[in-house]
C-alpha cells in the first residue's frame, strides 16, 4: 500500500487545466433502468467508453476530473461508476470498472458495444508494468474488443517518479498493434492535464468510425 | 360439483374454494378486494351466497368465519417499524435485482457478480451460489406461491432455471439474441416468460425446458414482462414506447398499446386483470382497459421521467417512481393523485407497496431507501445505511420484512 503517501503529497498541488472542451454535465441519470438504457447499442451522437486500467491507476478520478466533480475523496472502485459528458457534439457515456485483481474476470461484463476503449496506466508504479501490459494484452485479444480504437493514458505524470509516455509504450510494445487505432496520451487525472488532448483523439478516433 | 375446502388467502384478501368437478380437483377464487374491517359480514356473505352456488347453508357459517378472520387482519395493518437491520456482503460485484419467496423465509439477489445467491432471512446466511452464467445476473424469480424454483434472466442472454432446494440447475433456456433484463413465472409455475434486449420475449415450459413461443412485434428493447392473475395473458413493455398484450396460450398479440411517446419503464396488471399501469420517460404514467385496449387515463404531474410504477395488490392504488425524486400515489378508479411522497435527495428508482396496501417502500440514489403513509403521503421511516445507490427494494408477504438491494455491492434485511 506504498501509494498512500503519494497521494498525500499529490493532493496539495492545484488543479493546472481546467477542461475547456469537455462540458454540460448530464444530470445524474442512475438506477438499474438507466444502465439498461445506456447499455444497448448506441445511436450516432453517443459513445460508449470503457475505462479499464489496474486498481490505483487514477481510473475515477479521471473519470470524476472528466465530470468536473470534486475528486478529494476517491475510495477503491468494488464495481461500476457510470458518466455521461458532452463532447465535440458526442454523448460520451464513460463506464469506469473496478481494477483490482479479484474482480478483473469480471471486465468483460462490460465489453459488449464497446466504441472506445481507455486503458489507465499509473506511470509512476513500475513495478507493475508488466502486470499492467499483461492485462492490455489480454484486452486487446479479446473478440468483443476487436478493432476498438483503444487510447492510453500514462497516468500521474505529476509525479516525479513518473516514466514518460514513450518509456511506456516501448515498454507495451505498442508499435506492434496493427489491427486497431491507438494512441498514448501522457496525463495527470489530478491536474487534469492531457485529458483534454486524449479525449479530442478520442472523439476523434469515434468520427472516423461512425463514418 | 363438490366443495372439498376453504383456503384463506390474506393479501389480497380473498377465499379459495377447492372442489370437485367429475372426478377432477379444481380451485377457484372468491376475491374480496373492497374488504374493510368496516364491511358487514353478513351482507358480503349474502353478497357471496348469491353469486356461488358451491357455498351451501351448511357452509355459510364457515365462509363467514373466514370473512371474520380477513377482517380482524386488515384491521391489524401495517404499523411494522422496521427499527432493525443486517447488512449482508452478498456479492463482490453490485446488485440488481432481488426476490422473496412467499412465505419471505428465503430471498434471492442477483449481481454483477454473475452469480444469484439464496439466503435465509433470519439468520442471513447463504443457503445456495447459483453459479453458471456468464455475465450479469440481472433478473431474478422465485415462482411463487411454491417458491420450489428459481429463475434467473442474464445478460449472456441466457435465462436459467434452478431448485431452490438444493440450488441445481435443472434447465439453461437459449434462443435470445441479447441480454435478458426481466422475466415472471406464470401463476401456475408451468411457463417462464423472458423479456430481452432482442426486442422480442419469450415462452419457456418449465418442465421440458424448451421454447413455447417467441412474442414478436416489438421494435426495441423489452424491459418488462408481467402475467396477469389468471395467467391466460402476458403484458409487454418496450423501448419502442409501446405496451403489448399477450395471448399465453397461442403467443398471439391482442392490442398494442400506442400513447407513450418515449420508453416504457414498467408495466403491470392490476389484480381483477382489469387494468394495466404503465410507466414511461415522456414523465407520465397511464392506465389502459385490458378488454379495449384503450387508454383510460394519464396520471401527470411528475416533472422527470416515470422510472417504475405499480398498483397494490387489491388494485385501489398506483404508485409512480420518478427521477424528480419524488414518488406518488394515484386513486385507479378516480385517476387523482392522492399524495406526493416528498423527501428523497435523488432520483426515486423503485416504488412498491406492502401487501396491505398501507405503505409505500421507495429506493433511491441517495443510498437511502424510504416507508410512507399512502394516507398522508408522510415518511414514516428513512431506511439509511447503504453506501451507494439503492437499485432494488421488496417487502415480504407478511409486510414486516424488507430488503434492499444496493451498488455498495450488499443487501440489507430490515425487519
Amino acid at each position: 500500500m506504498s501509494p498512500s503517501l503519494c497521494v498525500t503529497v499529490r493532493l496539495t498541488s492545484p488543479p493546472l487545466v481546467t477542461l475547456g472542451g469537455v462540458s454540460k454535465r448530464e444530470g445524474k441519470k442512475m438506477g438499474l433502468l438507466s444502465i439498461l438504457r445506456k447499455l444497448k447499442s448506441t445511436p450516432d451522437q453517443e459513445v460508449r467508453i470503457l475505462l479499464l486500467g489496474l486498481d490505483n491507476g487514477g481510473k475515477t478520478t479521471l473519470l470524476k476530473q472528466l465530470a468536473s466533480e470534486d475528486i478529494s475523496h476517491i475510495t477503491p472502485t468494488q464495481g461500476f461508476n457510470i458518466k455521461s459528458v458532452q463532447s465535440q457534439g458526442f454523448k460520451l457515456n464513460v463506464w469506469d470498472i473496478g481494477g483490482q485483481r479479484k474482480i478483473r474476470p469480471y471486465w468483460r461484463n462490460y465489453f459488449e458495444n464497446t466504441d472506445v476503449l481507455i486503458y489507465v496506466i499509473d506511470s509512476a508504479d513500475r513495478k507493475r508494468f508488466e502486470e499492467t501490459g499483461q492485462e492490455l494484452a489480454e484486452l486487446l485479444d479479446e473478440e468483443k474488443l476487436s478493432g476498438v480504437p483503444v487510447l492510453i493514458f500514462a497516468n500521474k505524470q505529476d509525479l516525479l517518479t513518473a516514466a514518460p509516455a514513450s518509456e511506456i509504450a516501448e515498454g507495451l510494445n505498442l508499435h506492434t498493434i496493427r489491427d486497431r487505432m491507438w494512441q498514448i496520451q501522457s496525463c495527470s487525472a489530478l491536474t487534469g492535464e492531457g485529458i483534454q488532448e486524449g479525449m479530442n483523439w478520442v472523439c476523434k478516433s469515434v468520427n472516423s468510425k461512425k463514418k | 360439483m363438490k366443495l372439498n375446502r376453504f383456503l384463506i388467502r390474506y393479501y389480497p384478501p380473498g377465499i379459495i374454494l377447492e372442489y370437485e368437478t367429475r372426478g377432477q380437483q379444481r380451485i377457484k377464487s372468491i376475491d374480496l378486494l373492497h374488504l374493510t374491517p368496516e364491511t358487514n359480514p353478513d351482507e358480503l356473505l349474502e353478497e357471496i351466497r348469491q353469486s356461488e352456488r358451491l357455498i351451501t347453508e351448511s357452509r355459510a357459517e364457515q365462509v363467514k368465519q373466514l370473512i371474520l378472520r380477513l377482517q380482524q387482519k386488515l384491521g391489524q395493518q401495517d404499523h411494522h417499524r422496521f427499527c432493525f437491520c443486517k447488512e449482508l456482503k452478498a456479492h463482490i460485484l453490485p446488485l440488481t435485482n432481488v426476490a422473496f419467496d412467499k412465505s419471505g423465509s428465503r430471498f434471492i439477489t442477483g449481481s454483477y457478480d454473475r452469480t444469484c445467491r439464496v439466503w435465509d432471512t433470519a439468520s442471513g446466511t447463504e443457503l445456495h451460489k447459483l453459479e453458471g452464467h456468464k455475465n450479469v445476473v440481472y433478473a431474478v424469480s422465485f415462482n411463487n406461491p411454491y417458491g420450489d424454483k428459481i429463475a434467473t434472466g442474464s445478460f449472456d442472454k441466457t435465462c436459467k432455471l434452478w431448485c431452490a432446494e438444493t440450488g441445481k440447475c435443472f434447465h439453461t433456456f437459449r434462443g435470445h439474441m441479447a441480454e435478458i433484463v426481466c422475466l415472471a413465472f406464470n401463476p401456475h409455475s408451468t411457463l417462464v416468460a423472458t423479456g430481452s434486449m432482442d426486442a422480442t420475449a419469450k415462452l419457456w415450459d418449465v418442465e421440458s425446458g424448451k421454447e413455447v413461443a417467441t412474442l414478436t412485434g416489438h421494435t426495441a428493447e423489452i424491459l418488462s414482462v408481467y402475467f396477469n392473475t389468471v395467467g391466460n395473458q402476458l403484458v409487454t413493455g418496450s423501448f419502442d414506447h409501446t405496451v403489448a398484450i399477450w395471448d399465453v396460450a397461442t403467443g398471439r398479440r391482442i392490442h398494442t398499446l400506442i400513447g407513450h411517446i418515449k420508453e416504457i419503464s414498467n408495466v403491470q396488471f392490476n389484480w381483477d386483470c382489469s387494468l394495466i399501469v404503465t410507466g414511461s420517460m415522456d414523465k407520465t404514467c397511464k392506465l389502459w382497459e385490458t378488454v379495449s385496449g384503450k387508454c383510460v387515463a394519464t396520471l401527470g404531474g411528475h416533472k422527470e421521467e416515470v422510472l417504475d410504477v405499480c398498483f397494490d395488490l387489491s388494485g385501489q392504488h398506483v404508485a409512480t417512481a420518478s427521477a424528480d425524486g419524488t414518488a406518488r400515489v394515484f386513486s385507479a378508479t378516480t385517476h387523482e393523485c392522492l399524495v406526493t411522497l416528498e423527501g428523497h435527495d435523488g432520483e426515486v428508482s423503485k416504488v412498491c407497496f406492502s401487501p396491505q396496501g398501507g405503505r409505500v417502500l421507495t429506493a433511491s440514489s441517495d443510498k437511502t431507501a424510504r416507508l410512507w403513509d399512502v394516507q398522508t403521503g408522510v415518511c414514516l421511516h428513512v431506511l439509511e445505511g447503504h453506501t451507494d445507490e439503492i437499485f432494488s427494494c421488496i417487502f415480504n408477504y407478511e409486510g414486516n420484512t424488507i430488503i434492499t438491494g444496493s451498488k455498495d455491492n450488499t443487501c440489507r434485511i430490515w425487519y
